[in-house]
């Protein structure tokens, strides 16, 4: 099943002088690990916001699971419970500890705070994040904010977990990790893997490899 | 966690300049208290000393002011009791005086056969005699200041007088009193056959449109005087009114500067977390919640501000009425319910003062806010 289908989207800025997306048609379908890849300034990260709705195209349409999506409501409905997103600076809410940042996006998805502790709870323990439950953003290394922004991600169980280069400010070894864990997110519920990155060995590994250069796709390859 | 718990914690990441907010809109909440419960006060006190000698009615001179400078003929009385409805007529002279000792009396000449004296109730002495052209009853305040008793002497205007009686504890303005045989008072401050207002008791009191028929029965009669219900008396007087204006448009200047606080450290508080509220966008927070989330906010630091503000207020309020200057002219008194009117002038205040941040705050671009440092 197709979850996220973009027809015909450009994303111009500057009276159309930029390009950052030229007339693209793609889809993501449910369980697939995607990776996107391109140099800098391709238009990745804009691929990714326009999939999620946190950008919109100049454009084009967007559909979610066949229904053209065009107003912020259910945008932010879809971002609550079917997307789960990873960023590149792990972006945790400073004043709220690892534990408290795994139960925000769970307010009016899950009505009783009880049980929104123990999932959060439950999905750090996943993490191996159990001694770091009441830690703030300041004291926890960048593994394992991004580890706590990974469990935040699955926080509503969604279908799809959204990366825009999530290993981009972590060194190798830790990246390898956290690669690990996303694969393991994706594996074990069969959910569907869009990753943004530089990194042709997280691109080795996944169902298919979308290349853009200068806002429009060059190169799309599918691999076992 | 509890959603509560989310603006909260926004508050308190700067502790100090929420507690600034709060303690500057305190203070303007505290003066508005402060400047209602007074002028309510001296209305109140006014009110109260013409209901403890059952009086019903008062009549001024149409053309004064203030009420002090009301002068009337004292024989004007027999005409008005002949009104119909009309059950006791008693004129006074009111007199303001300040004593050496920093205090303040309030003078007041009855004729001998008032039905004023049958009001009043003696804590201890005797209501004067006709004859006893030297000799006064004072209040429960005056007595304590002056500390005399009955039998002793006090000295007003370089006269000598000898305490009666003492009157029973009973409103600020009586207790602050010193009564007098009409003609006494008269010869005292040079006001020969005159007297500042007219008390009326009436027949049927409770009989609102028969009262109402009455008044304007006396108004039409007296053009030289204007009758007033008691209960209409601060509403009627031209300094009581002049006074209530200053203190409304004082306390809605205070209000106003509160909305600015709240308006601007919300601003600011939503300026400095752009990136926080695009990661809560991100993360599917709807606009609404976001502006749920910002507006609790305002509405935390008002609720806190006007709790301040009130013991603020109520604490300031004593201060005050110890003041030797202030005191025996007013009853300011603050109750629960003033707590609730102020408090839902400010609830109103706060979600006004953190609306425009709150809409700010859900306007942004999201992906700016997500790349904001
Ligand atoms: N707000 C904006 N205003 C103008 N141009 C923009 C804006 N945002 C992005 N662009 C341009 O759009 C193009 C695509 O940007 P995008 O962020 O998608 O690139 P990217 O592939 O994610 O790059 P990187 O690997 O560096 O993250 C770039 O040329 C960028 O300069
Ligand atoms: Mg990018």
């Amino acid at each position: 099943m197709e979850l996220i289908s973009l027809k015909n989207i450009s994303r111009f800025y500057n009276d159309q002088k930029i390009k950052a997306l030229n007339n693209i048609t793609q889809s993501i379908s449910q369980g697939e690990f995607v990776s996107i890849i391109g140099p800098s300034g391709s238009g990745k990260s804009t691929l990714l916001n326009i999939m999620s709705g946190l950008d919109k195209p100049t454009h084009g349409e967007v559909f979610f699971k066949n229904k053209k999506i065009d107003n912020n409501r259910s945008w932010t409905d879809i971002r609550s419970k079917n997307i789960g997103f990873v960023f590149q600076r792990f972006n945790l809410l400073p004043t709220f500890t690892a534990l408290e940042n795994v139960e925000i996006p769970m307010f009016g998805v899950i009505k009783n705070s009880k049980i929104r502790r123990s999932k959060a709870t439950e999905l750090l323990y996943q993490m191996g994040l159990k001694d770091r439950l009441h830690h703030f953003q300041s004291e926890l290394s960048g593994g394992e904010q991004q580890r706590v922004a990974i469990a935040r991600s699955l926080a509503n169980s969604p279908d799809m977990i959204f990366a825009d280069e999530p290993t981009g400010n972590l060194d190798s070894k830790t990246s390898e990790s956290i690669i690990n864990l996303l694969l393991d997110v994706h594996l074990k519920h069969n959910r569907t893997l869009v990753i943004v990155t530089h990194d042709k060995e997280i691109a080795k590994i996944s169902n298919r490899v979308i290349n853009i250069l200068d806002g429009e796709i060059v190169n799309e390859s599918f691999q076992k | 966690m509890k959603f509560i718990n989310v603006p909260f914690r926004n508050l308190k990441r700067r502790p100090l300049r929420t507690l600034f907010t709060i303690i500057g809109i305190s203070i303007a909440v505290s003066s508005v208290i402060l400047l209602i419960s007074m002028s309510r006060g001296i209305e109140k006190a006014w009110v109260n000393s013409l209901t403890e000698r059952n009086v019903h009615m008062l009549g001024l001179g149409s053309e004064t002011i203030e009420i002090l400078t009301s002068t009337l003929d004292e024989d004007l009385k027999k005409e008005i009791k002949t009104v119909q409805g009309v059950k006791n007529v008693s004129g006074e002279l009111v007199n303001l005086l300040r004593l050496k000792q920093g205090i303040h009396l309030i003078q007041r000449g009855w004729p001998k056969n008032s039905f004023l004296w049958n009001t009043v109730q003696l804590k201890e002495g005797n209501l004067l005699k006709p004859e006893d052209s030297d000799k006064v009853l004072i209040g429960q305040t005056v007595s304590r200041k002056l500390n005399i008793k009955t039998g002793d002497s006090i000295i007003m205007l370089n006269k000598i007088f000898i305490v009666d009686g003492i009157l029973a504890p009973a409103g600020t303005m009586n207790n602050s009193v010193v009564i007098f045989h009409l003609k006494t008072l008269q010869k005292l401050i040079n006001k020969n056959k005159k007297v500042t207002e007219f008390h009326i008791q009436l027949n049927q009191p409770d009989d609102l449109t028969k009262v109402k028929e009455i008044q304007s029965e006396l108004n039409k009669t007296f053009p030289k005087i204007v009758f007033i219900q008691t209960k209409e008396v601060g509403e009627k007087n031209d300094i009581l009114i002049i006074f209530k204006n200053i203190t409304w448009t004082t306390s809605l200047i205070s209000l106003i500067v509160a909305l600015f606080f709240i308006l601007n450290t919300l601003l600011m508080s939503v300026s400095e977390r752009t990136k926080e509220i695009g990661i809560l966008n991100a993360l599917g927070w709807s606009r609404n919640k976001i502006i749920i989330m910002i507006i609790t906010e305002g509405i935390i630091i008002v609720s806190i501000a006007t709790v301040l503000g009130y013991i603020l207020g109520v604490i300031s309020l004593k201060w005050l009425v110890r003041l030797p200057r202030l005191n025996g002219f007013f009853e300011p008194e603050v109750s629960d319910y003033m707590f609730f009117e102020i408090l839902l002038v400010t609830l109103f205040l706060g979600i006004v003062g953190s609306l425009y941040p709150a809409l700010k705050a859900v306007s942004l671009n999201p992906v700016d806010a997500l790349n904001q440092e």
